[in-house]
């Protein structure tokens, strides 16, 4: 029997977002772009100026 | 804005938004999210967005959907900008492409909309060794925007 996870799917539509959530946050691509992005600003800060 | 654009659902725990990208290709599931990736001394989110692939369960942002829709997609990460950075007020969005194709994509979708885009957000953009007020036309390496 497979039909319990997609009848509390249907049923709860909070756990489903938490599985996506879940599912989004593990992708590689996140995890990739997030810390090319932080190395960036490291390595290239933005002045104050543009940031108050 | 007042561009077409496709109604997207917001998953608010994790600043995740998907929405479907309509057209000869099908029917393909695009997702935005927002990553805190700087906390002090200012929020600074970084800004990803691609097609959701259910079979590698992973983002892919170097492939063309080709649905013909472009202007459509990019109003509507453009709008998911404006839904984020009202519910995080003082926070900033840094947006960079995987390639340099990509992040030509943000800056055509920033000019595109320019006329709301400016009056609401300053955007600076990395050019030439630093980062500067935002123009039409220079081939910028990254973004950023925040509300003004």
């Amino acid at each position: 029997m497979n039909n319990g996870k997609n009848t509390s799917k249907l049923s709860n539509p909070i756990a489903e977002r938490e599985e996506k959530v879940a599912l989004y946050t593990k992708a590689s691509y996140f995890q990739k772009k997030d810390k090319k992005a932080a190395e960036f600003l490291k390595k290239h800060p933005v002045p104050a100026e543009f940031l108050k | 804005m007042k561009e077409v654009k496709y109604s997207f659902t917001r998953l608010p725990e994790a600043y995740y938004y998907e929405f479907f990208s309509e057209g000869p290709r099908g029917r393909v599931k695009k997702i935005v999210g927002y990553k805190l990736i700087e906390e002090r001394p200012n929020r600074i989110y970084n800004l990803g967005f691609g097609d959701w692939d259910d079979q590698t369960e992973d983002l892919n942002d170097t492939i063309a959907t080709n649905n013909h829709d472009r202007q459509k997609v990019l109003a509507t990460v453009a709008d998911t900008v404006l839904d984020f950075t009202k519910n995080q007020p003082g926070a900033s969005v840094f947006a960079q492409g995987s390639t340099l194709a990509r992040t030509r994509l943000y800056q055509m979708g920033i000019a595109a909309f320019w006329e709301e885009i400016g009056s609401l957000f300053v955007v600076v953009g990395y050019y030439d060794g630093k980062w500067q007020p935002f123009e039409k036309g220079k081939n910028y390496e990254a973004f950023l925007i925040k509300r003004k």
